[in-house]
């Protein structure tokens, strides 16, 4: 990973404001494995994430010259992916909502039952996350790593307060029992091995 | 185990926030094949920008050099021009005599000058009457019964000089003159008699019998110009009442050149009786619709489409005065005063307390025309985030005033003008006002409408058809669209560009 310093940083903004390719591609690399982390967690699949980042990163090169620096450099960047993630959630949005109860239902007790891997580790957790209901997993992302209420992620995902808690709930409950279930098995795995 | 909510979320945001990963390396190439299109894009827009720039440039360097040398532009008040002229055709036709003695005399024409100015004018008019004093000195000593009627041509003659309205009059009659003064040489000397030769002779006389004391002379040439004016001045008189004793000025001057100088008069009579400058009042109603980009340097994220289904247009109008200033004959250049109106009607099934720019929390209504600020004391807030989940609809006027600035170039110029106009415009906000109906009540807000620019700039081109009455007066027609350059809000989650299609109708008059 490229590490500047803050007058460094200016320069590449510059460059990347005069479309010079060299600069854009440099902070590309610099954000590039912090934002695909990122789109990751939005994403059900490492190629929807990949479309995410590009899209994000597109957003980010035709707009970089309305950039204030009054904020991190990391931090806007990371806001545009964040809100790519968002639209195209909206954009996928209704699909996602005729999933009926019965169906609905099914999923859930297919994560109950689901054969997850023991080592709990980032990638492990991220793909439980992706596992998640859409709406589960925007709500989750928004609510844990974003740091939004449930007034605002209702406002941004257009769904009710109410909704948002719900899904909130839902997410975590899913998450829990998986996580529990890991570590139970991590832990006769452990147990066996001292045996 | 893991049974606490916050235990969970702790255990997800410390595992994951740290975590990176890199992607595969398609994403940079496509990235790079995206950029290097969007390059070629941005490229392709600045040059069309360019072209559009330079486009405007000629268009005013066509108009300042229409300006410059298409429009006639008034003689200086020189007599000596008017004197040359007209001095080779008068010469050529009188080799030696009359005509050339008085031009060398007074330096002055005698006849046909086509006057621009009421000075040149004034110049003009006492050559001919010194040339009527000369002709009657002439007559009177040698009783020339040439001419029968020369006080006809004398009078028209000083009619010319003193009128602008009778040049085009003037030159049939002296064509007329002409001939009839043909006819008499004919007539009453049998044989066609040289009129230059004759003068010549006239003048002889007219030297020898006007020399007095201070001013003897025995040639032919008349040097002494007073001598010439007194005589004038004393036989003017008796010219007017003794047409018989009058000899025919000579008149040597072709068709061509009465041609051109009735030309030049019918000229001088339409640049004396039009202004440049014209006034009209016009009405327009319009519709109107905003091109929203969303905002991507503002922190709240809304998707622009959101409203586009939520707004609609309602009744917008333009009207106003504008004036024109005809740089040549076909391109002129306009500005005014216009005063126009956006508005929309919006519904919206939630709203949502936050802290508006004067940091104070209200309800706030987002319009792509700024966030409205629904007052407190009719909606109160407790915390920022609160939400009222009532279908509250919205009526938002936003009132402008444009001063335009365009040019115009005319295709047809007739009864019927077909025109093309184009041009930028400056917008300033006057008022913004906003009904706001919640349930039962209804709220008007004036001015509390976050995010509106107080001026944005706009382009504008319409082609018009006018009609105009002989009297000046002109009605016209004319469709245009109006977009705008600059957003019509800032610190909003989308920029608004708002853009219409206007049909102004209205009265022109030019003076």
């Amino acid at each position: 990973m490229i590490s500047l310093s803050r007058s460094g940083e200016d320069i590449l903004i510059k460059g990347c404001i005069e479309w010079d390719r060299y600069s854009q591609n440099t902070l590309y690399k610099m954000y590039c494995s912090k934002m695909f982390a990122v789109c990751l967690r939005y994403s059900k699949s490492k190629e929807e994430a990949e479309d995410t980042l590009h899209e994000g990163f597109m957003k980010v090169f035709e707009n970089i010259q309305n950039l204030k620096m009054e904020g991190s450099l990391e931090g806007w960047i990371r806001r545009i992916m964040v809100n790519t993630s968002i639209r195209k959630f909206q954009r996928n949005s209704n699909q996602a909502s005729v999933i009926h109860i019965e169906d609905y239902k099914a999923h859930l007790n297919h994560f109950y039952s689901g054969d997850v891997d023991s080592n709990i580790e980032a990638k492990e957790l991220i793909l439980l996350i992706q596992k998640l209901p859409p709406k589960c997993q925007m709500v989750f992302n928004l609510y844990v790593f974003e740091g939004l209420k449930h007034k605002e992620i209702a406002e941004k995902l257009s769904i009710t307060e109410g909704t948002s808690k719900s899904n909130l709930s839902d997410a975590r409950t899913i998450l829990q029992r998986l996580v529990n279930r890991n570590m139970r098995i991590l832990k006769q795995e452990a147990d066996g091995n001292r045996e | 185990m893991v049974t606490e909510n916050k235990d969970l979320d702790k255990l997800f945001k410390s595992t994951i926030e740290p975590f990176k990963v890199d992607p595969s390396g398609n994403v940079w190439n496509s990235l790079d094949a995206d950029l290097a299109r969007k390059q070629t894009a941005i490229y392709k827009t600045k040059a069309n920008r360019l072209k559009l720039f330079s486009i405007c440039l000629l268009l005013l360097l066509i108009s300042f050099i229409s300006y410059h040398f298409l429009v006639p532009a008034k003689a200086p008040d020189n007599s000596r021009n008017v004197a040359d002229r007209i001095s080779p055709l008068h010469v050529k036709k009188s080799a030696s005599g009359l005509n050339r003695n008085v031009r060398k005399t007074n330096n002055k024409p005698l006849i046909g000058v086509d006057a621009y100015s009421d000075s040149q004018l004034d110049k003009t008019s006492k050559n001919l009457v010194k040339k009527k004093s000369e002709a009657a000195k002439v007559s009177l000593k040698n009783n020339n019964p040439l001419i029968k009627n020369p006080e006809k041509l004398l009078s028209v003659n000083e009619t010319n000089f003193t009128s602008k309205k009778n040049n085009g009059k003037l030159m049939a009659d002296k064509k007329k003159d002409n001939k009839e003064s043909d006819d008499n040489v004919i007539t009453h000397n049998s044989k066609k008699v040289n009129l230059s030769d004759l003068d010549v002779t006239r003048a002889n006389q007219i030297s020898r019998d006007n020399t007095t004391a201070a001013n003897k002379s025995d040639k032919t040439d008349l040097k002494d110009k007073d001598s010439l004016t007194a005589s004038s001045a004393n036989s003017f008189g008796k010219e007017l009442t003794d047409p018989d004793k009058y000899i025919e000025p000579d008149y040597a001057m072709t068709d061509a050149r009465e041609n051109h100088l009735a030309k030049d008069s019918i000229i001088l009579k339409e640049n004396g009786t039009k202004s440049l400058l014209s006034i009209a009042v016009f009405y327009s109603p319009d519709y109107t619709r905003n091109h929203l980009k969303e905002n991507m340097t503002n922190s709240e994220y809304v998707d622009a489409t959101s409203y586009y289904s939520r707004e609609k247009p309602e009744f917008s109008f333009t009207t106003g005065i504008s004036i024109r200033y005809d740089l040549a004959k076909r391109w002129s250049i306009s500005s005014g005063l216009n005063y126009s109106t956006i508005a929309y009607s919006i519904s919206l099934p939630t709203i949502y307390a936050k802290y508006g720019l004067n940091s104070e929390l209200h309800y706030q209504y987002p319009t792509s025309c700024g966030i409205i600020q629904l007052p407190n004391s009719n909606y109160p807030t407790f915390q920022y985030g609160d939400s009222l989940n009532i279908n509250a609809s919205c009526s938002q006027l936003v009132k402008l005033i444009s001063i335009p600035l365009s040019v115009r170039f005319q295709l047809v110029k007739n009864k019927f003008t077909v025109y093309a106009t184009s041009g930028f415009c400056a917008n300033f906000l006057v008022q913004e006002r906003a009904i706001v109906r919640i349930g039962n009540s209804e709220t008007t807000i004036i001015n509390n409408i976050d995010g509106l620019k107080a001026m944005n700039y706009s382009f504008l081109f319409s082609a018009g058809l006018q009609y105009g009455f002989d009297s000046g007066v002109g009605l016209f027609i004319e469709p245009g669209f109006k977009g705008s350059i600059t957003s019509l809000t800032k610190n909003t989650p989308v920029n608004c560009y708002p853009y219409s299609f206007s049909l102004n109708t209205g009265i022109s008059f030019h003076f």
